[in-house]
């Protein structure tokens, strides 16, 4: 089931509704992941900006609210934290063009997603970094 | 939105103590959870009164609510223990407080002064669920 590992990959999860966001936290966590849980951009911002947490995939909402949805946090992220993998999730007709942008090597997750797709996603994402290095 | 909630994870954790953390401020409600995590206990985040009665009314099991006084929202911490207490009777009540004086009156079964030894949380937490996790 999970892996013990001594270099825990660390998800943050940006979901502004609570029970999906439990329930993805607590699949991901059953994975062997460590997760830290936002409600939104503004809470992300917080935890990415904190020096001594390390992120190492971002996994978020598109549509949120407050002052960034999705999109905005991941360009913030490409921006200032380029090596932090990012997966966003949302519908797919109206956020696949803007999305392919922002993810070259990432995807967008169309919901409803499927939280094995999702793992699948992580591990591949993070295996590519670890040849990059 | 998730295609399915998957059940597994979330079964397994019913089976075990859950406890629901109600703080607004990302980085105490991350560093508090963790630490409970850390102690064996499931816990689930929210970050205000409207998401802690979404949980409790969710699939999630809780035993025991550790909640901040001053949150976001219509209703704060001890309007949340006031409601917790009328409606699931048998989940145990933390408040946490940064003037305790703000929270007299309130019907908790513990009451802890921020800023709190976490360790002495824990240990009333463990308490106050006994010892079947």
């Amino acid at each position: 089931m999970t892996e013990a590992s001594a270099d825990e990959q660390t998800i943050l999860v940006v979901e502004d509704e609570v029970l999906i966001r439990m329930a993805i936290a607590a699949y991901l966590r059953e994975c062997g992941f460590k997760v830290i849980e936002a409600a939104n951009a503004d809470e992300a911002l917080c935890v990415l900006q904190q020096s001594d947490l390390t992120v190492d995939v971002l996994f978020s909402d598109i549509e949120m609210p407050g002052s960034l949805d999705g999109f905005g946090l991941a360009k913030w992220v490409r921006q200032h934290m380029a090596d932090v993998e990012v997966i966003l999730a949302g519908t797919p007709k109206r956020s696949a063009d803007a999305a392919a942008e922002l993810c070259e090597s990432g995807p967008l997750l169309s919901k409803p997603y499927e939280p094995e797709a999702l793992l699948d996603e992580i591990h591949r994402l993070l295996a590519v970094r670890a040849s990059r290095k | 939105m998730l295609a399915t909630v998957d059940k597994e994870p979330l079964e397994r954790i019913g089976r075990r103590s859950a406890v629901l953390l109600v703080e607004d401020e990302i980085l105490l409600r991350f560093a508090l959870a963790d630490e409970i995590r850390a102690a064996g206990f499931v816990v689930v985040e929210a970050v205000n009164a409207d998401e802690a009665l979404e949980v409790l009314q969710g699939p999630i099991p809780i035993r025991l609510l550790i909640t901040d006084v001053r949150m976001p929202g219509l209703i704060d911490g001890l309007g949340l223990a006031e409601k917790v207490r009328e409606d699931w009777p048998e989940v145990k009540i933390v408040i946490v407080s940064g003037h305790l004086s703000g929270a007299a009156g309130a019907r908790a079964d513990a009451f802890f002064a921020k800023p709190f030894d976490t360790t002495a949380l824990i240990a009333r937490v463990r308490e106050l669920l006994g010892d079947n996790d």
